[in-house]
């Protein structure tokens, strides 16, 4: 009997954490992401970001999105811990608003009564609303005293309706941020499959999708973007504009992914486990969906995490400039119309509120993708 | 013919190829146009006996790899015949003979059950996201050969390569270079082939390992019933685990005959020359070294007459302008060169002064 | 000494060279005490497979072992004058890796080819211009004579001017046997074969007439008949120009025919040192035993091949003992997973490490304790 059966088994590699290297790609992946610092802090801020907005803003918004109130483009009242005479208290207060009139521009503003305190409560009742779509509730994360309708938290100030500006973000914040991940699952839907089909089978269809996608990138991305949201009938209804608007992200963006796509099933095409695959008569669409397409989901992968950001940006700008979604929608970009003439800055600094929010969303999503990158790279340390 | 169809016993014959082409096409200029080809494999005739291993075996550019993915039309031939003596296509049970070259997508798919192949990287052969059940089931599923006791006949396999049950869960990179070889050469009998191919199977191992890897495929041969087409570019390796070689330079092939006899008394300058460059391992050996000027002919541009005639030494005006045809020049024993006959060619023990 | 190693004239001697490398996952020690010396004019063979640590021992020589390698022991270079004087020792290891002293003798006495051509030559470059640059910074011409009593190192030296480099250049391309030596100076790495760039690299670094050429694996790559021309090719360079060569290799039928003397390495420690027909004929240690038998012999048809069981150990779980122990046919139990043999000579000029002789034995009593059970109570 030949020496073939004396072979020991592989030695395991034990780290000096005492930790055993898992075996699986993905395992692996995350072992490297977890080191990564600014990585793991973008996923918990979008974590955070996803439990108040998505599912849970009923909760944590103190106001339901449409409650007018007779604060008329307030200014926000933040919580105070020290009053007037000094005293301390760790449950935070908020001061009434008084409304007074200018006297230079004649027009209203409010001031901090600071003779009336509101303190703010926890899981307070309020306004009743059914918990992700379904599970009946009233509590919400915080607010006044609910016995007395005068007392009113304004975290990030109001609009011209009353509208509670904090609440009105979180509520935003569902929609852009659902379509930020609705619009690439269709962008990655469209450009990784005609990216696929592109590099493996080269030849005529090759030439028409890559003639393709380089007729879209002629166009200047924005623009073609707004001209085709402003075609949008303003008749429709919101959820059919949602979807339109999704569909439109996605449609003038997947060209760079059909191309990436290509060029990695073009290289991966040449794999010897591929060639393994094709001898023993596998046909190409399992070449193409088990061997080549997975291949190529780390770069996928990164590319989509990386898109996220630019879809909500885009999607902003659009509702930003009245076209797509328009109000009543509440999306972060309908919101920032309150903010778009000078007047409002200057007079009404809160609208910019949603700035900071964007901001934070799209940073979180970078370091996410720079961290998945660099934990799918096998080259990286 | 019919002499050489006797002396190579026709009834025992698995595959006989004939006149195989594969030119890839050269293309220049705005319009793409074809400008010229490489001809990687022009006009090589080879066949393989039930049970043998036949040695493919030349430098780089000689067209072994072509030739023998293109066995199984993973490149699509140019041109020749392929005739295989199949018995997954066969409707009779016994083994028919079908001309690859002509078979359908259908039928192509059902012959790759009885050619398999094993490759060169152990590395890239394997798709790194798979587990080695995955992998070596991969065959069987393609074929719809899944069955409850698959999971037995995989670890089966898996011993009778010299793996251990448990690392049917594992992933490629877990291996070492040589055990990836194995889970490789597991793959190619999952669905009990006549004939592998193996494209330059030891090449990227080490010695010692190189040694095992030999011995086991050498093992499986009796076990399996199998037949081998062994591409390389070792000598030494392909001589010692063939039956009998071929060699090929730029396209065509040289030399065939039995590996012992080649060795000791090569018809063909090339294969005097290729031999006598092979460094051995014994110092005391003073080889009279043939020299060969110049680099490898250009399968893109090939020489006139016979490809060889530029560095041989024992050239004459003929070699420069009628190409040499394969000829049987003794039993079995065939030769591309005019002057095969009468040239008195050193085998490796001739070119050894101890 | 032998009348033949009284006429050897050490080039670089290399005394227990450490190379260690600390990891997340723990220390790699890839060269482990290595000791042997390169002479004038002679080829010293390394021998080892994959991961024996044969690459970054010629690294270290160059004092180039990449981070976070650290390197110690002693590795001294002897620079000679032109008519034999010692003038220089520099001990390499000292030097910083990044200094004027170090790049002086890189490439201008010491010369390093790869195993990969391509990757060695950068495609946007002509070759006359990968030549030039290394004529350039090494090739001096003296500008006068003080004297000839004066070593020539005292002589004034000038640097060559472009032309003069170019035509160097083009008598190297020449004397490594490229064709068309004037025309194939301006071509460019991706227009040549793979044998003529090993050829080129090898002119690159012949046209600083090197005492050293250290050849990592120069041949693995390429075709048998254009190997055996490179070795013809480095040869003869070596009769002509008493050039030492360091050639490493994993082809033991390449050893055989270009080394004098070799050096088995394992896991990065040295196990067997010997000329080469020594080593060949009377080899000592089990590994060199085993892969002497494992590899075909053309023209011999054997039946099996012999093969050497088990696999290369991990590199952070090395077995104890004698580390070829798990895979060692004349394995003594309770002997070889014990003790770790030293490095001696047990026969003329002839180095092993292993336990199956008495010199390597370390002293200690512990050692000597198993090594003569007999004495236990």
């Amino acid at each position: 009997m030949s020496e073939a059966a004396a072979i020991p088994d592989v030695v395991p590699v034990v780290s000096k954490d005492k930790k055993k290297v898992s075996q699986n790609y993905w395992s692996l992946v995350w072992w490297k992401f977890r080191r990564n610092r600014l990585a793991v802090i973008g996923a918990i801020i979008l974590l955070i970001y996803y439990i108040t907005c998505i599912f849970f803003a009923e909760f944590f918004a103190p106001y339901p999105k449409e409650l007018e109130s007779d604060y008329l483009e307030a200014r926000p009242t933040y919580f105070q811990f020290r009053d007037e005479a000094g005293n301390f208290s760790l449950r935070p207060f908020v001061y009434r608003l008084e409304e007074k009139i200018d006297v230079a521009t004649r027009s209203r503003v409010y001031e901090y009564d600071k003779t009336v305190k509101y303190p703010i409560y926890f899981f307070v009742k309020g306004e009743p609303y059914k918990l992700l779509g379904f599970i009946p509730a009233d509590r919400h994360f915080f607010g006044t005293d609910p016995a007395n309708p005068d007392a009113k938290v304004f975290l990030m100030g109001t609009d011209k309706l009353g509208r509670d500006q904090f609440s009105r973000i979180l509520y935003g914040g569902r929609i852009s941020l659902f379509i930020g991940l609705f619009s690439v699952a269709v962008f990655l839907f469209i450009g990784v499959t005609l990216g696929a089909i592109s590099g493996y089978y080269g030849g005529a269809t090759d030439i028409i999708v890559m003639r393709i996608t380089e007729l879209l990138s002629a166009f200047p991305q924005e623009p073609l973007f707004l001209a085709l949201g402003a075609a949008v009938p303003v008749a429709w209804p919101s959820t059919r504009v949602f979807f339109i608007v999704t569909i439109l992200l996605a449609l003038v963006q997947w060209g760079g992914l059909a191309r990436q796509v290509r060029g990695l099933v073009l290289s991966g095409r040449e794999e010897q486990y591929v060639l393994a695959a094709q001898s023993f008569g596998a046909s190409d669409r399992r070449i193409i969906f088990n061997h080549l397409i997975p291949a190529t989901m780390s770069h996928v992968i990164v590319i989509a995490t990386l898109k996220i950001p630019q879809m909500i940006l885009l999607e902003t700008a659009l509702s930003f400039l009245g076209l797509g979604l328009v109000p009543p929608t509440v999306s972060w970009g309908t919101l920032l119309q309150n903010a778009n003439t000078v007047r409002a800055i200057s007079f009404a600094p809160w609208y910019l509120f949603a700035v900071p929010f964007i901001l934070l969303s799209i940073m979180a999503y970078n370091m996410l993708g720079d961290g998945l990158r660099d934990a799918m790279d096998p080259y990286s340390k | 013919m019919s002499d050489n169809d006797v002396k190579s016993k026709k009834y025992d014959l698995l595959l006989d190829v004939k006149g195989l082409k594969k030119y890839f096409p050269i293309t220049g200029g705005l319009m793409r146009k074809v400008v010229g080809y490489v001809k990687a494999v022009d006009d090589v005739n080879f066949f393989v006996r039930e049970g043998e291993t036949l040695g493919l075996v030349g430098e780089s550019g000689c067209g072994k790899t072509t030739a023998g993915r293109a066995v199984l039309r993973i490149y699509e031939p140019t041109d020749g015949e392929i005739r295989f003596r199949s018995r997954a296509l066969s409707s009779t049970g016994k083994a028919e003979w079908v001309n690859i070259r002509e078979l359908d997508k259908e039928q192509l798919k059902i012959v790759r059950q009885d050619i398999s192949m094993i490759f060169q990287d152990p590395i890239g052969s394997l798709n790194p996201r798979m587990t080695v059940y995955d992998i070596i089931t991969e065959p069987l599923v393609i074929h719809n050969k899944m069955a409850p006791d698959t999971e037995d006949y995989v670890i089966n396999l898996l011993e009778r390569v010299g793996l251990r049950p448990e690392h049917i869960r594992r992933y490629p990179h877990e291996f070492s270079g040589g055990q990836r070889q194995r889970i490789g050469i597991a793959r190619s009998l999952a669905l009990n082939p006549q004939l592998i191919i193996c494209d330059e199977p030891v090449s990227a191992l080490d010695v010692s390992v190189q040694a095992q890897t030999l011995n086991l495929i050498n093992d499986l041969k009796a076990d399996f019933n199998l037949a081998y087409i062994f591409v390389a570019h070792d000598l030494s390796v392909v001589q010692h685990i063939s039956d009998r070689v071929a060699v090929m330079y730029v396209g065509r092939v040289m030399e065939m005959a039995d590996s012992l006899e080649l060795y000791e008394k090569p018809l063909h300058p090339y294969t005097e020359a290729l031999m006598s460059s092979v460094p051995r391992p014994d110092p005391r050996m003073q080889k009279e070294r043939i020299i060969m000027e110049g680099d490898v002919a250009d399968p893109g541009n090939p020489p006139p007459g016979c490809l060889f005639h530029p560095r041989c030494r024992y050239v004459q005006e003929r070699c420069k302008v009628e190409v040499p045809e394969l000829r049987e020049i003794k039993p079995d024993h065939f030769a591309a060169c005019h002057f095969a006959e009468v040239l008195d060619l050193k085998g490796v023990a001739d070119l050894a002064a101890a | 000494m032998t009348e033949k190693t009284r006429e050897r004239d050490p080039l670089v001697t290399v005394k227990d060279l450490h190379v260690e490398f600390d990891v997340r996952d723990g220390i790699v020690h890839s060269v482990d005490g290595a000791s042997f010396n390169i002479y004038r004019g002679q080829t010293l063979g390394i021998i080892g497979e994959s991961g024996c640590g044969k690459s970054i021992t010629a690294k270290a020589i160059m004092n180039m072992v990449p981070k976070p390698g650290k390197m110690r022991g002693e590795i001294t270079f002897y620079q000679k004058s032109d008519d034999g004087q010692i003038i220089d020792q520099v001990r390499l290891d000292q030097t910083d890796p990044d200094g004027e002293i170090i790049r002086k003798i890189r490439g201008g006495h010491i010369a390093m080819i790869f195993q990969e051509p391509m990757s060695s030559l950068t495609p946007v470059y002509s070759t006359g211009f990968h030549l030039m640059e290394a004529i350039k910074l090494h090739r001096f011409l003296p500008v006068e004579t003080i004297g000839k009593q004066m070593t020539s190192n005292l002589q004034k030296k000038r640097q060559v001017t472009e032309e003069e480099a170019r035509n160097i250049a083009i008598d190297m391309l020449r004397r490594v046997g490229i064709p068309n030596a004037a025309k194939r100076i301006d071509s460019y790495p991706h227009q040549l074969s793979g044998g003529q760039r090993q050829r080129v690299m090898i002119a690159i670094a012949l046209s600083t007439s090197p005492d050293l050429l250290i050849a990592d694996e120069p041949t693995t790559a390429l075709d048998v008949s254009i190997e055996a021309q490179i070795l013809d090719l480095m040869r003869d360079l070596q009769k002509n120009d008493n050039m030492a060569i360091m050639f490493i290799t994993h082809n033991l039928g390449v050893i055989a025919e270009i080394a004098n003397e070799v050096v088995v390495m394992y896991m990065g420690k040295e196990v067997e040192r010997a000329t080469t027909i020594e080593l060949f004929e009377n080899p000592k240690h089990p590994y060199t035993t085993a892969l002497l038998g494992s590899i075909p012999n053309i023209g011999e048809k054997k039946s099996e091949l012999k093969t050497i069981a088990g696999m290369v150990p991990s590199p952070f779980n090395l077995p104890s003992g004698c580390v070829f122990h798990p895979r060692c046919p004349a394995f003594m139990p309770g002997k070889c997973d014990r003790v770790n043999p030293n490095y001696a000579e047990v026969a003329e000029d002839h180095w092993a490490r292993c336990l199956l002789y008495d010199g390597c034995w370390p002293e200690t009593a512990e050692a000597q304790a198993i090594k003569n059970p007999a004495v236990a109570d």
